[in-house]
């Protein structure tokens, strides 16, 4: 944390290695993020790069008053993901299996059986609320802690719990009504 | 264990997880012997899982850092050769894209501004013209997103035809290459609108492709004024590019007519109103499918007749949803017709040289085409040989194989 503190100082002063590291450290965990929340791979590479540019430009205002930087920084993420949705006219969420079928779209970095899964997933989404597709996205695809992702959402830490539990719950329950297998047997560790 | 009880567990289980302890994840939740908490928890551990694999693409990732760099130089405001020096020298040598972008910015950054505007009224075949074009591959380069992206290649294509009118009206051949850059741009252009599903993004497509018609239309113009004045042997170079600009302007109308019938179309069906439609299905998911103009959405109600796959024709009863799309009550799929038509759409036979033969995208003359598994391919097609092709545009105005006949040209 204290490193990351220096970090984003040298950033704000001017340092571009230092913002590069940043780069590089935050890069994967926002695209995962954002592919979540948006579903298409072509979109989710868009926003990503739109939040590492405001990143760049928004940093020199960024103050560590308590809260992680990976907050703010997710928090650009969850505007911009929100700002995609509002373009599309109609405020809400992208449908999250469009485009599975198309090669263009389809994540290329999944191999076969992960993408059928990586829809699957995409598809019982749909069925939870946002609140729950939010904290499924920052918990498990951006990996942030329960403190970081309460500072995003602005929730306190035992509403996350509640939430994330709520979440879990129902997309174990709509995999299964879909015939999923994914999750439902004892694979966890790898 | 009570909900709020099992939400904490769960949590300190995710977090073992999160941090790459799951034995330890498994002995916490073992020993909490509550079978729901040991479910949830492999629920959790699969999506997580699932989720850490996910990862951009290189070629994303290289052109993602290398606008990133450029763009903590451009802050920087450090002197332009050594910021260059060590920028490129740092990134990776993969990125390949980028790097001709870069090498272009380098160049015009040496060439200078005054040199630069100079450039920008230059005609091909001039000195300063590969200045312009460099000039132009940085801005593509930087326009990043769908929107800037289409706006990019509409001034391209702009370009092109402002350069071909003013070497015409000046009595100069046009190189070969200019009709291949502005029928390019066309393609690009209709690529980047094709991902937007028929109801969304509608004013962007409709704007955009009401652009590309004008283009096209001035192109086709100019193309056959040069042909009713050129010699015989210009006359023969020209017919390509005339026949090749006439493909152009029938894509573009279609996604245009398609675009202007979806918005009547939305105007028109209330929600909640039961509609029947039908259409050629050109994007398709677990949950849903666009055919022809309609976004078809299927729940577990859904009576579902054949499979969804691109090229095939689905005849929808459904819903009107407020959001424009259709929840399907029914769906029925069935092929093509035989009979030259394709769902709504019409069909075109063209004879075409094949210069490449991607997996789902075959190169023809300069344009792409959708291969599917429903194509029907008789005889043994090759890069180099002529085929002959019976496509279809399809809404979005990508072209669709639905007959490839290598067996119909003689070799």
């Amino acid at each position: 944390m204290q490193q990351e503190r220096q970090l984003v100082e040298r950033a704000q002063a001017g340092d571009a290695s230092a913002a590069g590291l940043l780069y590089e450290s935050y890069f994967p965990k926002v695209y995962r993020y954002v592919v979540l929340r948006v579903g298409e791979p072509a979109t989710a590479e868009d926003i990503t790069e739109e939040v590492f540019l405001k990143m760049l430009e928004a940093i020199g205002s960024f103050r560590f008053t308590g809260a992680p930087f990976s907050s703010w920084l997710f928090r650009i993420a969850h505007n911009k993901v929100i700002d995609h949705h509002r373009r599309r006219g109609k405020g809400q969420p992208a449908p999250l299996d469009e485009g599975i079928s198309a090669p263009a779209n389809a994540d290329p970095a999944l191999g076969a059986p992960a993408r059928f899964h990586f829809a699957e997933l995409r598809a019982a989404l749909q069925g939870v609320t946002a609140a729950q597709q939010q904290v499924v996205a920052l918990r498990f695809a951006a990996g942030l802690s329960i403190a970081e992702t309460s500072r995003v959402m602005g929730r306190s830490p035992g509403a996350i719990k509640a939430l994330q539990h709520s979440a879990v719950q129902a997309l174990r329950r709509l995999l299964a009504k879909r015939g999923s297998d994914l999750g439902q047997t004892e694979d966890y560790e790898r | 264990m009570n909900a709020k009880e099992r939400a904490q567990r769960l949590s300190e289980s995710l977090d073992a997880l999160l941090e790459g302890q799951p034995a330890a994840a498994r002995r916490q939740t073992a020993s909490e012997a509550d079978p729901e908490l040991g479910q949830l928890l492999q629920t959790a551990a699969a999506i997580q899982r699932l989720a850490q694999d996910i990862s951009p693409r290189a070629e994303f990732k290289a052109a993602a850092r290398a606008r990133f760099l450029v763009a903590l130089a451009q802050r920087r405001r450090e002197p332009a050769a050594r910021r260059w020096s060590l920028e490129l020298g740092a990134l990776h040598p993969a990125s390949r894209p980028w790097l001709s972008a870069a090498a272009s910015l380098v160049l015009l950054l040496a060439a200078g501004a005054g040199t630069v505007g100079a450039a920008s009224s230059s005609l091909p075949q001039e000195a300063l013209y590969p200045v312009k074009r460099a000039s132009e591959r940085v801005q593509g380069f930087f326009a990043v997103g769908a929107e800037p992206r289409v706006r990019f290649q509409l001034r391209t294509a702009e370009r092109r035809l402002q350069e071909l009118l003013r070497l015409q009206s000046g009595g100069r051949e046009a190189p070969p290459a200019l009709f291949a850059d502005l029928g390019q741009a066309t393609d690009r252009a209709v690529a980047l609108l094709a991902p937007l599903a028929p109801d969304q993004g509608l004013q962007i497509k409709e704007e955009a492709l009401q652009k590309l018609a004008e283009v096209n239309a001035r192109r086709q113009e100019t193309l056959l004024a040069l042909l009713a004045r050129a010699e015989p042997r210009v006359q023969a170079s020209l017919a390509p590019a005339i026949g090749s600009g006439a493909l152009d302007a029938q894509r573009v109308n279609a996604a245009l007519r398609t675009v202007q019938e979806t918005k009547a179309g939305l105007q028109v069906s209330s929600p909640g109103a039961q509609v029947q439609r039908s259409g050629l299905i050109t994007r398709h998911g677990i949950r849903s499918l666009v055919a022809g103009p309609h976004s078809i959405r299927f729940d577990d109600d859904t009576r579902l007749e054949g499979t969804p796959e691109l090229g095939q024709v689905a005849e929808v009863v459904g819903v009107v949803q407020p959001d424009g799309s259709i929840l399907a009550s029914q769906v029925r799929v069935r092929p093509p017709s035989p009979d030259g038509r394709a769902g709504e759409l019409p069909t075109h036979r063209v004879r075409a040289t094949i210069e490449a033969m991607e997996p789902e995208a075959w190169s023809l003359d300069g344009h792409t085409i959708l291969v599917t598994a429903n194509t029907l391919i008789l005889g043994a097609p090759a890069v180099g040989s002529q085929a002959e092709f019976l496509v279809t545009i399809l809404p979005d105005g990508r072209i669709l194989a639905l007959l490839i006949d290598a067996a119909a040209v003689p070799r």
